[in-house]
């Protein structure tokens, strides 16, 4: 109950917390006394952080909080970075009442789009709508090692250029197929190679796009650096949602300033596009073209929204993914292949050629490394497998030439 | 940048007593009551809480490390891995010193990041050593600085 708690005391007075279980052998070995047991101390989570609140909170930074579920007792977040920059830490539900009006004491105190660190499994839709409506942004971060390390590394610049594909001739009848990993929002993924994606075969060798947290510029930016040395000129960065944080930007009170603070984030990062898992709104795709001159595009979704069409907005697209590879019951089979194939090709019936199709990979479920198989199954339909950036110049063009036509989901998050 | 395997929770602790004095970090008494009564004890929390220094946040100064210690945390329970991680931010406070290796189990490849990033700086592969842990022998642990690993 206490554990966030003796994480804001080891803030303030250098105290190194442990857990009751390992303070004995703690003593034992090291020598060091215990200066203070916060067992027994109050009755229940809310009156703690309620004291913390008053009592320690005052001496702890203002431009951040981590939100760590103490009760899921594997994620433990980065409790690094936290105790280093000294931010609050609080176990609070944006759910539950008497919570989310403690939480909400918290959030006050913070700086306008300060990061909310940690993803509260059970609660996500609410924790990221409490924290937008406080015109904070989250920063997914279950199970980020060491970001406490990298952060404090100088990197060789201060800005990084990604490839960039050249401008097209023209745009033939075929379908324009380009895969992205998802969950880029997340300090996690970079900071664990991509889940691991980052090592498979088959990057380098066809066009591939990956979502980046552009705060890691800031954060630790020796992260990005090193992503960003390492690319092939078939890998491509994508702005992850919702832009620089994730945030559900139509609660945003704040959000020209997110906006723009992502434009600038992503001129550091020569980010382009911009992942948004808000639905599409013709006032914030307004915005975006306003504050964000310089984007050449917005996807949306998580997973797949493939009826939604596609749509220019003061001469943007705007797309939805198609799809997203589902988890698979057992190991990946040609029929697995088949089914994610034909779910390309469904696509591009309902939509004729020419066409886009964005697919959106889970990094816990596909990777580069899956997109010759589905590129085997996808029969005789005329393909081309091309670089996001190339994708969406092509849905630009497309854009501009088709009436819009079709209808777009209301807005709101 | 090679970890040392197997550590155990004895090695653990007293990595966290070394970098626990070298980040000037340690536990010290601060004359609180102890197995007082609770609303006591929060008085006198409250108290010195009322009279400490806001804990610093300002920008962070970052540098190229020239020394630092790695720990390979596979083998711990999930409290001490948290202990290792709130030890890693105090020490880390006055520059990257401390690097935790195989924190999660899904993702023990990843630490080959650095690996390569180390690589790539021109930093050399040099362990901290069972030696230099345990040259201290227990708990007289001053001196331990010559412990902490040097790249250079």
């Amino acid at each position: 109950m206490s554990q966030n708690i003796a994480g804001m005391f080891g803030a303030v007075f250098s105290w190194l917390p442990c857990a009751p279980d390992d303070l004995t052998a703690a003593r034992q070995a090291t020598g060091l006394s215990v200066v203070c047991d916060l067992q027994g101390l109050w009755g229940d989570p809310v009156e703690a952080q309620r004291w913390a609140l008053q009592h320690v909170a005052p001496k702890l930074s203002t431009g951040e909080i981590g939100c760590i579920a103490t009760r899921e007792p594997e994620v433990r977040l980065c409790r690094d970075w936290l105790i280093m920059r000294a931010a609050p830490m609080v176990d609070l539900s944006s759910r539950v009442e008497v919570e989310r009006a403690l939480k909400d004491e918290y959030y006050a105190r913070l700086m306008p789009l300060s990061i909310v660190w940690g993803w509260l499994t059970a609660d996500v839709d609410n924790h990221v709508e409490h924290a937008s409506r406080r015109g904070l942004r989250v920063i997914c971060s279950t199970n980020s090692p060491n970001l406490s390390f990298l952060a404090q590394i100088s990197p060789k610049r201060t800005s990084w250029t990604q490839p960039h594909s050249e401008w097209l001739r023209e745009v033939g009848r075929k379908a324009y197929v380009s895969f992205v990993l998802a969950a880029g929002d997340t300090a996690s993924v970079m900071l664990t190679r991509e889940w691991g994606r980052w090592d498979e075969a088959a990057r380098g060798h066809v066009p591939f796009a990956w979502e980046v947290q552009p705060l890691l510029a800031r954060v630790a930016p020796v992260v990005l650096e090193s992503c960003y040395d390492s690319a092939s000129p078939l890998d491509r960065f994508i702005c992850g949602p919702s832009g620089a944080g994730y945030a559900q930007l139509l609660l945003l009170p704040n959000r020209r300033a997110f906006m723009e603070d992502t434009a600038a984030l992503c001129a550091v990062c020569d980010l382009d596009i911009v992942g948004l898992h808000t639905e599409f709104s013709p006032d914030m795709a307004r915005d975006w073209a306003t504050y964000f001159p310089t984007a050449k595009g917005f996807i949306y979704g998580w997973a797949g929204r493939p009826e939604v069409p596609p749509r220019a907005v003061d001469g943007k697209p705007h797309v939805y993914y198609a799809l997203m590879p589902e988890r698979p019951d057992g190991e990946k089979t040609r029929e697995y292949y088949e089914a994610v194939a034909s779910a390309i090709r469904d696509h591009v019936r309902s939509r004729g050629l020419p066409c886009v199709v964005l697919v959106h990979m889970f990094p816990d479920v596909s990777g580069p490394d899956d997109v010759p198989r589905i590129v085997e199954c996808l029969g005789d339909i005329p393909v081309e497998i091309v670089p996001v950036d190339t994708a969406l110049e092509v849905l630009g063009r497309i854009t501009a030439e088709q009436p819009h036509s079709g209808h777009w989901a209301p807005g709101g998050y | 940048m090679r970890m040392r395997p197997g550590s155990t929770l004895i090695e653990l602790l007293v990595v966290i007593a070394i970098v626990a004095i070298l980040a000037a970090t340690l536990f010290r008494s601060y004359g609180l009551a102890e197995n007082g009564d609770p609303s006591a004890e929060l008085d006198a929390l409250a108290a010195k809480l009322a009279r400490a220094d806001p804990a610093g946040t300002g920008p962070i100064e970052r540098t190229r490390p020239a020394t630092m210690v790695t720990v390979d945390c596979q083998r711990l329970t999930h409290t001490q891995k948290v202990a290792m991680m709130f030890l890693q931010g105090l020490a880390n406070r006055r520059g990257p010193r401390l690097f935790l290796g195989g924190l999660e189990p899904f993702n023990v490849g990843a630490d080959r990041w650095w690996s390569i990033w180390s690589e790539s700086t021109g930093l050399r592969d040099a362990p901290l050593t069972g030696r230099v842990l345990w040259s201290g022998s227990g708990r007289s642990l001053v001196g331990w600085s010559s412990g902490m690993r040097s790249y250079r």
